[in-house]
């Protein structure tokens, strides 16, 4: 999730908010995960750092749920936010059990689906604003 | 406290005013300038209550002209005030369902009448007035129509959830010689289905309030309570909700 997620960022920041991580493709994602320095071969340790991404396409994928919930604690967040992009099923899908992990957490959890068009602004923001309106209770 | 609510939706325009005990109401057709329909409505309740403007104390406005009404003391979202207004209303209702002009809502509250949950339809019209509303004009009615049309024999089932391509279906039936009632009853049980899957998505947990301009029209309630399983309320004033809970909120209510 690189370029056109910052359109959810402007909104929510406009809003009030700060965001404060992102777990995403090019975030946070891949920063926790560390390659082990003590084997002999430098290129199956990276390999094997590679090939434990939390990304949706893996199957099971319990790793990022683990990461997620620590996230929220790290960084003390208020609120989640999980921005899928249209037709990128398998995070959509994952959105479910990632609802589950911030609920449990009694934290508020918007899922939202969108494109790189600038369409659908007003209906993101009264989203955003509704879930910031539950963490203001 | 001398409060003012005001909703300015997609296609119409509610206020509410709260002075001591008493309360007066007034609605506009947005148009095409959210602004104007806001000052008109606001005009129309000082009028209506003999109040002056200096004393109202705050004006709260909600709904998707929000942004556009520069005289607001406070925005909300119709999500927090029809939350608020449904627990003044009906304190036991833990799910509401507002359909409106462009939006269809599943908004789950507690008993204080906190939003725990919700739901929003996409950006697309299907299960919203405006999908009723390009139907209706279709088979040559006015909107208000639709749910004054009797229960018929048979339910046509109209399989197109968007908009343009359930026009065209409709346009179809007609040429077929289907009777009219049939295509109103199966536009009716289109919206409820939509709304009644995202409504199950939320977990639907009773009592269940029905609001917004959509609620107005039997029919929809009728096709929603048979896809939801349950009984649902619907004030007089369900189009008033979201402007109700602007309203009590902007006297600290």
């Amino acid at each position: 999730m690189g370029l056109g997620s910052e359109k959810v960022i402007r909104l929510t920041e406009e809003l009030g908010a700060h965001v404060v991580a992102m777990e995403n493709c090019s975030g946070y994602k891949t920063l926790d995960l560390q390659t082990d320095t003590s084997g002999d071969d430098p290129i199956v340790a990276l390999a094997e750092k590679y090939i434990k991404i939390p990304c949706s396409c893996m199957s099971p994928n319990t790793y990022r749920l683990e990461l997620l919930n620590s996230m929220i604690d790290d960084f003390r967040a208020d609120a989640v936010i999980d921005l899928t992009w249209q037709a990128c099923h398998t995070y959509n899908i994952e959105a479910y059990e990632v609802g589950k992990v911030v609920k449990q957490k009694g934290l508020p959890y918007l899922h939202l689906e969108s494109d790189y068009s600038n369409s659908d602004l007003e209906s993101l923001k009264v989203r955003i604003e509704a879930m910031l309106e539950m963490v203001q209770k | 406290m001398i409060g003012i609510g005001i909703d300015i939706g997609s296609v119409a325009t509610k206020g509410i005013i709260i002075y001591g005990d008493k309360q007066c109401r007034a609605m506009v057709p947005t148009g095409w300038s959210p602004r104007d329909a806001g000052k008109a409505v606001i005009d129309q309740l000082l009028d209506l209550s003999r109040i002056e403007r200096r004393e109202v104390a705050q004006i709260f406005v909600t709904g998707y002209g929000r942004v556009a009404f520069e005289d607001a003391d406070k925005t909300i979202t119709e999500i927090k005030c029809h939350a608020r207004g449904i627990a003044e209303l009906y304190p036991e209702v833990r799910t509401i369902i507002d359909i409106g002009g462009q939006d269809s809502k599943v908004i789950r509250v507690d008993e204080a009448g906190r939003v725990l949950d919700f739901a929003m339809n996409d950006k697309c019209a299907a299960g919203t007035g405006r999908f009723l509303q390009v139907m209706a004009t279709a088979l040559g009615l006015d909107v208000s129509e639709l749910g004054q049309a009797e229960e018929p024999a048979q339910t046509l089932s109209i399989s197109s959830m968007c908009t343009v391509f359930a026009e065209s279906e409709i346009i179809g039936l007609l040429a077929r010689g289907n009777p009219k009632g049939g295509i109103i009853a199966g536009l009716h049980q289109s919206v409820g289905k939509r709304v009644a899957a995202m409504a199950r998505r939320m977990g639907i947990k009773e009592q269940v309030a029905f609001t917004g301009g959509v609620a107005i029209n039997l029919g929809v309630k009728r096709a929603l309570e048979e896809e939801i399983g349950s009984s649902v309320i619907v004030s007089e004033a369900c189009q008033y909700t979201g402007a109700l809970g602007a309203a009590l909120l902007a006297c600290k209510l």
